[in-house]
Parts: C-alpha cells; structure tokens; sequence
C-alpha cells in the first residue's frame, strides 16, 4: 500500500526501530531481559523531547459516527490527546495502544490543516485507510516490538510455535483445558504481559499470531465472533 | 491539573529557541529528557536550586519563577486535598445508606 508521497511500510517499521533504540539508551538497557516497555514512559523520554508534541489526556474528545473518539492528533500544533475515559490513571489497555497510535500519526503524518480522530473502529481495525493501517503498524511495532516478543516467547516456552486444533487439553507450562483459540491464545499470552506495560493479554496473543507464534490449525477467530479491541495488526 | 509553571518553562526555552535536550545540556544538571518532560508537561515541580538555575540561564527573576513552582504546588495540594474530601463525603454517604437500608 503505497500512494505518492506518503512514506513506505518500511519507513513506518525503521521509524519504530529508531524510536525504540533511542528508548532503550534513555533507559540504559543492556540486555533484552531489562527491558519493559511504558508507552507513559517512552513519551516522556523520547516523543517529548525529540519532537516536543504536547499530550493532553483530561479532554471527553466526543463522538464520530456513532463511535466514540479515543485520540486525536493535530500534527501542524503539536498535540496529541487521548479522551479521559481511557487515560493514564484508568489502567485501560486502549491508552497503550491508542497513545501508540496518535504518536505514529504525529511523527509519521504531519500534513497541513490535517486533524486525525481516531475511534476503536480506526485504531484496532485500520480498514483501507492507509494513513490509519500505518499509525496501527507503527504502535505495534512500537509497543510490542517483533523481536523483543520472540525472544519473550522462545525465553519462556522455547523454539517452536504452539498449534491449535480445537477445544481440549494442552501444555501450556501446566496442562489446561482451553474452550476456544481465543482462550488459548489468552493462556499464551499471559505469562508474558508482564514484559510489557498495561497490554491486554488479547493484543498480545493477537501480536503472538501474526507473528506465528501461535498457529491456528481450525477456521476460529481470536476474537469469537465479538467485536473487541485487538489493538495489533501485521507487521 | 495545574500546569502553569511547566508551561512558563516551555515558554521561556522556546523563546531562547532551545530544543528540550539543548536546555538540560546548558542546565549542566544531570537531568533526564523524561524528567524536563515531566517538569513542562506533566506538572513537575523540581527543586529550588534547579528552578534559580532555570531562571539564570532565561533572564528571569528567580523570585519570580519560585513564587510560580510554589503558587502551583500549593494549588496542586489544595485540589488533591479537596479532591479526597469529596470521595471521603461519598464512602460516608454510601456507608450510611448501606446502614440504613439494614435497619429498614
């Protein structure tokens, strides 16, 4: 997906990696295992100071069809903002993910007299948008990078994806009884949340597919057939 | 949440038009980008000797920023505390609802 003068998936993903690096020396990890990543933090330490665009999260952002506006980015002033439901001090998983979003917008996207707001529909799904498919992309990249998530996931359960065929017992550090891939991928992805900062376990299974990680061997969804926040999408 | 001394830092750097990193490199001071951050965005309030150092370096009269970080801080204590009267006034209140619909 490409269009004239818009910056490639490549740009996006070598942005995300840039980003991280300068992250992680702010922080002073070494190694892989210190790491733990804080998009509150990584604000503070990198997209502040690097670019000095404002964050302002005690707004009610309001509605757009139907839906209710989770960020909005004004690249041309510099501000981000994320709606007050889901800021900081609610522990929301959607402030992660939706902060991810708005910053890819900010730094990725800065046209003219351009305001983006974006709703759980734009930030989870992206859909044809390119510019959305984009800031969805960078945030993925950004809060759950690829390598850092393979290296969690080999760290833990060792080479090899797991496969799911269907409702049964499976060896997932203990043997449990799992009902649906959506539940499985869950029971993956919970020892490993830990690694990262307010990430719903869902997001992250989601990541763990795409990265095949977890292999889904039956026509099931990871989310059922409920619409909820998948907050990944692929790299 | 009051912000107002973290915006009168940004606005005296910005008008020396100092990048965040040039400014905690002329502060000489070991600060980190996320603190200066925390400082101009997240309402912050840093130590004295760091504000008289901040007010040396813009021009500014140091009483003067030091009468803004202490004007912020006591309204930021005054809006904390009011804010933990009010959720006191309501744990009382559904307190005392729960008792009397037992005794009902």
């Amino acid at each position: 997906m490409q269009e004239e003068n818009e910056v490639s998936d490549s740009d996006v993903l070598g942005l995300a990696r840039e980003c991280l690096q300068k992250y992680r020396d702010e922080m002073g990890w070494i190694s892989r295992a210190e790491v733990k990543i804080d998009i509150m933090e990584f604000y503070e330490a990198v997209i502040y100071p690097e670019y000095e665009i404002r964050l302002l999260t005690n707004y009610d952002l309001g509605c757009c069809d139907g839906q209710k506006i989770l960020g909005k980015t004004i690249p041309n002033e510099g501000i981000i903002l994320v709606d007050k439901s889901i800021n900081q001090q609610s522990k929301d998983p959607r402030f992660t993910f939706t902060l991810g979003h708005e910053i890819g917008h900010a730094i990725l996207h800065a046209k003219p007299n351009t305001i983006y707001r974006c709703t759980e529909d734009s930030i989870c799904y992206g859909g044809q948008n390119l510019r959305e498919y984009q800031a969805n992309l960078f945030a993925a990249n950004l809060i759950m990078p690829a390598k850092f998530v393979r290296d969690r996931y080999v760290h833990h359960y060792g080479d090899g994806p797991f496969l799911y065929s269907g409702p049964g017992y499976y060896d997932i550090d203990q043997i449990v009884y799992v009902d649906s891939f959506g539940r499985f991928g869950w029971q993956l992805a919970r020892p490993l949340t830990g690694y990262f900062s307010n990430i719903s376990k869902q997001s992250l299974a989601y990541r763990m597919s795409r990265l095949g990680l977890i292999i889904n061997q039956t026509a099931e969804s990871l989310f059922g057939t409920t619409k909820l926040s998948c907050n990944g999408v692929i790299s | 949440m009051n912000k107002e001394f973290g915006d009168l830092v940004q606005q005296l750097r910005k008008a020396k038009d100092w990048t965040v990193k040039d400014f905690i490199g002329k502060l000489g001071a070991k600060i980190s980008p996320s603190y200066m951050t925390k400082i101009e965005i997240h309402g912050e309030i840093p130590k004295a000797e760091l504000i008289c150092k901040m007010a040396d370096l813009f021009g500014y009269d140091p009483r003067d920023l030091l009468d803004k970080a202490k004007e912020h801080k006591v309204s930021s204590f005054e809006k904390s505390l009011e804010e933990k009267y009010q959720k006191a006034v309501g744990m009382h209140r559904l307190e005392k609802d729960k008792s009397d619909a037992r005794r009902k």
